[in-house]
């Protein structure tokens, strides 16, 4: 029971990261650093 | 088995379905970039539609001076709390990659006490690489570095360093010694896979030590039947990780010890439900 309240507790918490992120332009800016070649990711930066 | 082998190929596809960029030597830029794959995907990949989790966090705390990470986090919780440590047996493009290496034949080294402590060292890998050192080249010079994806990612310079080099000339032109360190690791980890079972996925992968935190208490999960465990530990005995017990924090969930349980007590099964250990 202790755990399934855990569990509950922190998928209602990744909700609502995501709900104050998306809010906070968090999506568009993921989607503006994926969008361009990482040259660290690719190891030439 | 085959039933997970097939959804590790479906999820690599999926998550890398813009083929055309491999010929092209470019990356996809459409919208779907704004979401992350659970799995160690580098976006950087000619077909990648979607985001890496891990890349995305290390560049998001270029802005924490500003604004938290919190889309990112809320992202790596989710998917931690649903799935746990089963994205890294069943959605990882990486874990499919060792898989397949490691059913070359060869000599294989056994997990051992050794091993379970080094298994920890993945756990020291996200502290440093990606938490300290971006928000330390970041105080220092003001810019962000993703050093984990820059100096320690064999996905970035297998999906994305590799074909990117090979299609577009005007990268090949500017690759360095940071390229030549990056084709020894993934050389290293290559053949490492070949006589250890998931190496990069037992002491290195950060994002596996992410979800491990969330392992016991993640919705999707092996259950195991106390009406009908014996405490033999063929389970553990039989996995090839270095897992002490079901659900714990090496456990991905893959289901392979299914079959050594002669009592038939391991079922996937959704958690909180009656007699489960």
């Amino acid at each position: 029971m202790k755990r399934k309240i855990i569990s509950y507790t922190l998928l209602t918490l990744a909700v609502l990261l995501i709900i104050v992120g998306i809010v906070q332009n968090g999506y568009l800016d993921t989607m503006q650093r994926a969008t361009v070649i990482c040259l660290e990711c690719i190891g030439i930066g | 088995m085959v039933k997970r082998r097939i959804i590790q190929f479906a999820s690599a596809l999926l998550y890398n379905i813009n083929l055309v960029g491999f010929a092209r030597g470019t990356i996809y830029t459409g919208r779907t970039k704004g979401l992350c794959v659970p799995g160690l995907n580098c976006h950087s990949c000619p077909g990648a539609i979607a985001a890496c989790p891990l890349g995305s966090f290390q560049t998001a705390l270029g802005d924490i001076r500003t604004k938290l990470p919190l889309y990112i986090m809320g992202i790596l919780v989710l998917f931690g709390v649903l799935l746990g440590r089963a994205i890294c047996a069943f959605l990882c493009p990486f874990g499919l990659v060792q898989d397949l290496l490691n059913k070359i034949p060869s000599p294989k080294l056994r997990k051992s006490k050794v091993t379970r402590w080094l298994s920890l060292s993945k756990y020291a890998i996200l502290i440093i690489f990606v938490i300290f050192l971006p928000l330390y080249f970041m105080w220092i010079n003001g810019i962000s570095e993703p050093a984990f994806c820059k100096y320690l990612c064999p996905m970035g310079t297998l999906q994305a360093g590799i074909p990117l080099v090979l299609a577009n000339e005007s990268l090949r032109a500017i690759t360095g010694v940071l390229f030549q360190w990056r084709l020894i690791w993934l050389g290293i980890i290559i053949i490492a896979s070949v006589f250890v079972f998931r190496p990069f996925c037992r002491f290195l992968c950060p994002l596996g030590a992410i979800y491990s935190l969330f392992n016991k208490y993640a919705l999707f999960g092996i259950k195991v039947n106390e009406e009908h465990c014996t405490g033999c530990h063929a389970c553990t005995r039989s996995c090839k990780l270095d897992a002490q017990k079901i659900n714990d924090r090496e456990c991905i969930r893959c289901g392979d010890c299914r079959p050594a349980c002669k009592h038939k007590a391991i079922v996937y099964r959704k958690k909180g439900s009656k007699n489960e250990k």
